[in-house]
């Protein structure tokens, strides 16, 4: 779209490092807090007389992993659902690289950087997994309706590379399947991986994993586990909604917890396992986990 | 003025009888039933041939027999509808909602087309035309035969509205359009409810059909097309989904025609009331009475 | 409006794509390449119909082929809103007027060629196209389809009252198209052969609505708004989050429908000399629909099959002439119910083509799902130092 960003990635799109050359700069396994990226203030959010969200404030900071957790209806898709624009909140802002996000379009929230997937997968069922993940690149591929129609140079170039940023980030997600199948004929565990794909190929700052783990199996969540550190290794920011208290335990460096649309806590995991009131609402609300 | 007034209320009613299906039939199983408008068309042509078979009787008996044939016609057209869409519609519940309509399309194709197959393509007579002298009350012309549809329309009106409200059966389809799922697990047996509405909508639709034919004279196979996309306005109008809006739609709906034709001119009429639709779609997509609905995702 | 051209803000990527490490067979080279072998198939089919006159040149089935022709490249124009996009457009014959009259009402009033009008035509669609979607896109499917229906029927009944689009007996003595003093009409002699008026024109609307209308809607459908298009179709939430203005593409789709219809509109005009308003009932919108629908909707192949069988069937099917709009309503209930892709669906592949030359086997597949997956390779790289 914008020629800014054309040449940026011209000039540093080719820096990638190829696998097993040397001079590729190794992973911190922890790099520190960067700056801040995402702040949510006071958040309400209503349906109808329903307060679905009432009243949530959460920092994230650039490569950080934050979980929001809490029991069934606890408002948490709702919380996400506001965040990436697709609700209005009632009231309370919410902040990402220093701009107001409340009442811009979902897409223009995603071309600022954020990018989500979905409670239920939802992957574009007709359409083959490699289109799939070429679609998350729609705002940065230089290429108009011309370009398509005359199969301009141009429109080859980028196709090109579109298609090999696509294979790249399906290769990175560990995705084993045939690429040029519909996603509907894969596995339930890779549909999730081709939909994280599809959220990387946005080429995001901050990740938003809707229940990621539902339906995994155990070896499947392992995979899941590596795969959101090597996310986050690459410096991105990362919010989980996940109800698998194990694997939220394991990844995430803060824990926000929610209830009835109100927060109840946020800390590390080691204070949210030992707070009261977390333990209450778990304990005390209907078996959920 | 009074005139126009009227004149909207007399074709707003027919409007509402027609817009209730629409309206029932979306509020349920938020399908669109494009072929509804030919339901009406059928309603038509029941009766014509009804009528044609009883015509010995029509000079002394007329409003009686109407009255008969009127009954016979809406069971008829109801059971069509009810037909419809099992045939139709059920296969395709759980289909993208582009495929419903599509059939609901070539379901109108197959009432139509098959109507025309079997009356040609050509306009009939109706064997009764309703006229009778006129009164004036207020400056407006007014006949006999309108107020008697205009009645019959009430009439149908009222018993649907304790029906749906006071009913056991009523209180089913209510729950639907609030919540299919949840009416499932409480053991409210769903497809019933369904080909019930069909049934009522069908019905009344084929009712209005009927009094159209008797008071216009004049019937054809595409005579559905247009009162349906009016329906589809005045269920907009009022709110779709909800009872009292098809009945208020289909009443502002005439009155808004009456006055726009008086003002622009009669071959202006429907491209006014389409404007309408597109107005009100484009500003106010909830209607009259329609609820603010949140779509959840 | 505003979110019309939507925001170009952007920040900094922090990302680059990693490239691609798990090595992929290698693309199909030969003419067994799914693409290459329907191309090599659409072109002689084309040489085909170049060749049909040669067979028989009555002015009877030049006429029906120039306007089965036409209603290809209508189908073709119709699939870019209903099966790449996904929007029920039921009045699809309003762009097709619009294209028709604006072009019939500059050349006989004003005197135009009919290849002048074009550009004009173009704007007329573009419009037309803002004008009808603008205010609706933003309801949902069912909705659209019956504003779509409600305008085109102001479309038609606007041309029926209207004087200067010569009211319910419409417009008459169009023009075949000329070119710079030379016009169709005037015939022409090539290596020794006589070709008449409509012979040239049905040639003319041959490599337009058979050649660039089918290649132009195809090579859209493969590229970046075709896939911004389909996902639109198969979720509008994900498209959106994936950073795509979904009311924008859903206006564009309809954008592009419109001046496909209008060109054809063009055609038509100049075709049948005539246009008048009972040729934009709604009957005309439904038939391309189900041109689409029984074809495969989104499918190239299918839509052309299709519109040929719409429009041929009648002619071919004498008999059944009267009973023909009876058969199609049936046929698109059945359809919809049993073979709701069509009969050429958007993603068939003929059993004996594939892409890659070998294909990855199936233990290959296994074996690389394990690997990859817990055992991660190097990271793709980090810009930040």
């Amino acid at each position: 779209m914008s020629e800014k960003t054309e040449e940026s990635e011209k000039t540093e799109g080719r820096q990638v490092a190829l696998p097993g050359s040397t001079d590729a700069p190794t992973a911190v396994p922890l790099p520190p807090k960067g700056d801040l990226l995402l702040s949510v203030k006071d958040m309400h959010v209503q349906f109808g007389g329903v307060k679905a969200v009432d009243g949530l404030s959460f920092d994230v900071h650039e490569g950080e992993i934050i979980s929001v957790i809490g029991p069934n209806g606890a408002g948490k898709t709702s919380a996400f659902n506001c965040i990436t624009g697709f609700y209005r909140p009632s009231k309370g802002s919410v902040l990402f690289a220093g701009r107001n996000l409340t009442r811009m379009r979902p897409s223009n929230i995603t071309k600022l950087g954020m990018a989500r997937t979905f409670q239920n997968v939802r992957l574009f069922k007709d359409m083959s997994v490699l289109e799939n993940v070429k679609t998350a690149m729609h705002s940065r591929l230089k290429e108009n309706v011309l370009d398509t129609l005359l199969h301009t140079p141009r429109y080859h170039r980028a196709e090109r590379q579109c298609t090999l940023d696509a294979q790249g980030w399906l290769d990175f997600v560990g995705f084993g399947g045939d690429e040029e199948h519909l996603v509907t004929q894969l596995p339930y565990g890779e549909q999730r991986r081709v939909e994280i794909a599809r959220a990387l190929a946005t080429k995001p700052r901050l990740l938003l994993l809707d229940e990621p783990g539902a339906g995994l199996n155990h070896s499947e969540k392992q995979a899941l586990i590596a795969l959101i550190r090597k996310i986050r290794e690459l410096g991105v920011g990362i919010v989980l909604i996940e109800h698998d208290m194990g694997l939220v335990m394991e990844v995430s460096e803060r824990i926000v917890v929610l209830n009835y649309g109100k927060e109840i806590a946020d800390g590390t995991p080691h204070q949210i396992k030992n707070d009261p009131k977390v333990i209450e609402a778990y304990l005390g609300a209907e078996d959920d986990d | 003025m009074t005139q126009l007034i009227w004149n909207g209320l007399f074709v707003g009613s027919f409007y509402a009888l027609v817009a209730i299906g629409y309206s029932m039939v979306y509020g349920i199983i938020k399908l669109l039933n494009f072929a509804h408008g030919d339901v009406y068309m059928l309603g038509s042509f029941t009766g014509f041939l009804l009528l044609g078979s009883v015509s010995g009787l029509l000079g002394t008996w007329s409003l009686p027999v109407l009255l008969l044939v009127l009954l016979l016609s809406m069971l008829f057209t109801g059971t069509i509808g009810v037909i419809i869409e099992k045939v139709a519609y059920r296969p395709l519940r759980s289909s993208p909602r582009l495929a419903v309509l599509i059939t609901a399309v070539g379901m109108s194709f197959v009432l139509e087309y098959g109507i025309r197959q079997i009356f040609g393509p050509s306009p009939r007579v109706f064997p009764v035309r309703l006229a009778g002298d006129p009164i004036f009350f207020l400056d407006a012309r007014i006949t006999l035969p309108q107020i008697v549809l205009m009645v019959i329309a009430a009439a149908l009106m009222y018993f649907l509205q304790r029906y749906v409200m006071k009913s056991r059966e009523g209180r089913a389809m209510r729950s639907i359009a609030l919540d299919t799922q949840a009416s499932l697990l409480m053991g409210v047996n769903v497809n019933k409810v369904i080909s019930r509405t069909f049934f009522i909508g069908s019905a009344l639709a084929g009712a209005a059909g009927v009094m159209a034919g008797a008071y216009y004279g004049s019937i054809d196979f595409l005579m559905g097309f247009i009162i349906g996309l009016k329906a589809f306005t005045a269920a907009v109008i009022g709110g779709i989904g909800n009872l009292y809006g098809a009945m208020l739609g289909g009443l502002v709906l005439g009155l808004l025609e009456s006055f726009g034709t008086n003002w622009l001119g009669g071959q202006w009429r429907d491209v006014f009331a389409f404007a309408c639709l597109i107005a009100f779609l484009s500003f106010k997509p909830t209607g009259l009475l329609g609820e603010r609905v949140s779509e959840r995702m | 409006m505003a979110s019309l051209f939507g925001s170009r803000d952007r920040i900094d990527d922090l990302l680059t794509a990693p490239a691609p490490f798990v090595k992929r067979p290698e693309q199909n080279k030969g003419l067994l390449h799914p693409q290459r072998f329907m191309n090599m198939f659409g072109l002689i089919v084309f040489i085909a119909a170049m060749v049909l006159p040669f067979i028989s040149a009555t002015p009877y089935i030049i006429s029906i082929l120039t306007s089965a022709l036409i209603y290809v490249m209508l189908a073709m124009g119709l699939n870019v809103v209903v099966g790449y996009a996904g929007l029920l457009d039921l009045g699809y014959v309003a762009f097709f007027a619009v294209g028709a009259y604006t072009s019939g009402i500059l050349s006989t009033r004003l005197g135009w060629s009919v290849f002048e009008t074009i550009p004009v035509v173009l704007l007329a669609c573009v419009a037309a196209g803002i004008i009808i979607g603008g205010p609706t896109l933003r309801l949902r499917t069912d909705y659209l389809a019956i504003v779509t229906l409600g305008f085109g029927e102001i479309v038609r009944l606007t041309a029926n009252n209207l004087a200067i689009t010569g009211g319910p007996s419409g417009i008459h003595g169009i023009r075949t198209f000329s070119f710079f003093g030379w016009s169709f009409a005037d015939g022409a002699t090539l290596f020794g052969i006589d070709f008449n008026s409509k012979v040239l024109f049905y040639y003319f609307v041959l490599i337009v609505a058979g050649g660039l209308a089918v290649i132009g809607a195809a090579r859209l459908g493969k590229g970046k708004l075709g896939r911004a298009w389909k996902s639109v179709r198969d979720d509008e939430d994900a498209a959106e989050a994936m950073g795509i203005n979904t009311y924008r593409v859903k206006l564009s789709a309809y954008i592009i429908g419109a001046i496909w219809g209008g060109l054809a509109g063009v055609l038509m005009g100049s075709h049948l000399t005539a246009v008048s308003p009972t040729s934009f009932e709604f009957l005309y919108s439904a038939l391309v629909l189900m041109a689409v629908v029984l074809g495969g909707m989104g499918s190239t192949p299918g839509v052309i099959i299709g519109a040929l069988f719409i429009s041929l069937a009648p002619e071919l099917l004498r008999d059944f002439a009267d009973w023909r709009y009876l058969i199609f309503g049936v046929l698109m209930v059945i359809t919809m119910i049993f073979r709701p892709k069509g009969v050429w669906p958007a993603n068939a592949m003929l059993p004996w083509l594939h892409r890659r030359s070998p294909m990855r086997s199936a233990a290959e597949r296994d074996e690389s799902d394990e690997a990859v997956v817990v055992t991660v390779p190097e990271p793709p790289e980090e810009r930040r130092p």
